[in-house]
């Protein structure tokens, strides 16, 4: 019984010692936000890294996103020949939720991920220090250029993949429900709404925030040289995870 | 000027340095020596800031490090040179770039005077021309004397390097004393020096200062660590080894 409690308690603590971490680190963060000291080629390094290498694997999971929405909803559309919704529950599902939450999470597998373990390495090898011992803010010349990198790397890899995703519908709802592109098109246009356009934008935002603080906080605290590095990275993408179911419950709960 | 008092260092139960107290004058080298393990690295790291006393008081200049924040440490930093045992260059960047980069962050130089800088510098330390070869393919050594040139590209008035010759051979590793002790005699830098190369610090070294866990057990010149009593200093300061 006694080591039950004991093992509740060291959860409990660490799990508050996660949360308290990640609420110090987003005021640093904030802070810093205050007075931006970005530096150009960090920045432009980012932007690079983290939005024209994912695109490709964004692409690939807004596509199958977009089929595999449009074939859930075929058994029905043949069933009742409504075809004239398809395009409107593809859009409706795709772009406020399917679509963020999937590329949300396929971003923080791969850029989160490795973001935590390019700035583990840097931690356990003494580059951090290094900046420190230069005179440089970790937070400003590290952190920040990757924040906003991710998200507004994020919010536009989201908008890109949305078009690969109506594309994906189109094909699919043509070739597997043998729904005129027409028509699918016309009943995309007619119902989906800008109001559904922008809720998934603004969810890619909060997940692209969520994903950078996460990833560059586990980055930094890493302990423990290579193993700990490993530990950081899994860390920080089961609390990525964790985040962005979190915050798509929020941003759903407001814009509703 | 560097002046610790009373320095104290623990992580957990483990007391990594016990009431350390020693003073670096301007314009000196202090030779700190030991065996592995003993807290020298803790030093120079508590001394720019990157780690916090658990008791004890550090200034540099007429800077109290251990009572200002994170931003005024910024200040005192920027008069520090630090070599790193591990190397600690930017993967992201080229050997170039490693060097120039506290230059380009200071934006008082034009890209003509880096580029001019880190040429003198690479050459000094014996590896002319690998500008733009990645840290990665380096070889330990090389790494060193980058880190090195790195170090002491924007002339710093204070130099804290940690065992920067371990791993080089000893025509280079003469070679990097002797450039610390022109750099010292140029620019009147005060410098602390842990290496276990005590045959090449004795002559660019004006004091040592010898640590045994965590205490220190000598203090002096290298004349006196020689005749000293206690056989650990006499052996360490003459190259024996402690046994």
């Amino acid at each position: 019984m006694t080591a039950l409690v004991l093992r509740v308690g060291a959860a409990f603590l660490a799990l508050a010692e996660v949360v308290g971490g990640l609420a110090i680190f987003g005021l640093a963060v904030l802070k810093a936000c205050l007075h931006p000291r970005l530096d150009a080629f960090e920045t432009w390094r980012n932007f690079y890294r983290v939005g024209v290498k994912s695109l490709p694997i964004v692409a690939t999971t807004a596509a199958f996103a977009g089929a595999t929405a449009v074939i859930q909803t075929g058994h029905n559309v043949v069933k009742f020949r409504a075809y004239e919704v398809v395009g409107w529950a593809f859009g409706y599902s795709v772009f406020r939720e399917i679509g963020p939450l999937l590329i949300g999470l396929m971003f923080s597998g791969r850029v989160g991920a490795n973001n935590t373990a390019e700035l583990g390495t840097m931690k356990v090898t003494e580059q951090v220090d290094a900046l420190r011992t230069l005179a440089i803010d970790p937070i400003d010349y590290l952190v920040m250029p990757r924040i906003l990198a991710m998200v507004v790397m994020m919010t536009l890899l989201n908008v890109i993949g949305d078009v690969f995703a109506v594309a994906a519908g189109i094909a699919t709802s043509k070739f597997m429900l043998g729904v005129d592109p027409y028509v699918f098109w016309n009943s995309f246009v007619e119902y989906v709404t800008l109001t559904d356009f922008f809720n998934g934008v603004a969810k890619a935002a909060g997940f692209g925030v969520a994903i950078g603080l996460v990833s560059c906080h586990f980055g930094l605290n890493v302990k423990g040289g290579a193993i700990g590095v490993g530990r950081a990275v899994n860390a920080s993408v089961v609390a990525s995870a964790v985040g962005i179911f979190v915050i798509d419950y929020f941003i759903t709960y407001l814009l509703k | 000027m560097i002046r610790c008092e009373g320095l104290t260092l623990r992580f957990g139960r483990n007391t990594v340095l016990d009431a350390v107290d020693f003073t670096v004058p301007t314009g000196q080298t202090l030779g700190l020596i030991g065996a592995g393990g003993a807290g020298k690295s803790c030093v120079l790291k508590l001394i720019c800031g990157l780690l916090a006393p658990t008791s004890g008081r550090i200034w540099v200049d007429d800077d109290e490090v251990t009572a200002l924040d994170e931003t005024a440490l910024m200040a005192v930093r920027g008069r520090i040179g630090m070599v790193f045992q591990n190397y600690a260059l930017f993967d992201f960047l080229d050997v170039g770039d490693n060097i120039g980069f506290p230059l380009v962050q200071q934006a008082r130089h034009t890209p003509d005077e880096i580029r001019e800088r880190v040429t003198r510098r690479l050459a000094q330390v014996s590896l002319p021309g690998i500008e733009r070869r990645m840290p990665s393919d380096l070889s330990g050594g090389m790494k060193k004397r980058v880190c090195l040139a790195r170090a002491i590209v924007h002339d710093p008035p204070i130099m804290l390097c940690d065992d920067p010759t371990a791993g080089l051979d000893p025509v280079t590793t003469n070679r990097i004393f002797l450039l610390l002790k022109q750099l010292q005699r140029e620019n009147g830098a005060t410098a602390i020096i842990v290496s276990h190369e005590v045959g090449y610090l004795r002559p660019i070294c004006d004091q040592f200062l010898m640590l045994d866990h965590g205490q220190v057990i000598f203090r002096g010149t290298a004349a006196e660590g020689l005749a000293h009593t206690d056989l650990r200093v006499r052996q360490f300061m003459s190259g024996e080894g402690v046994e």
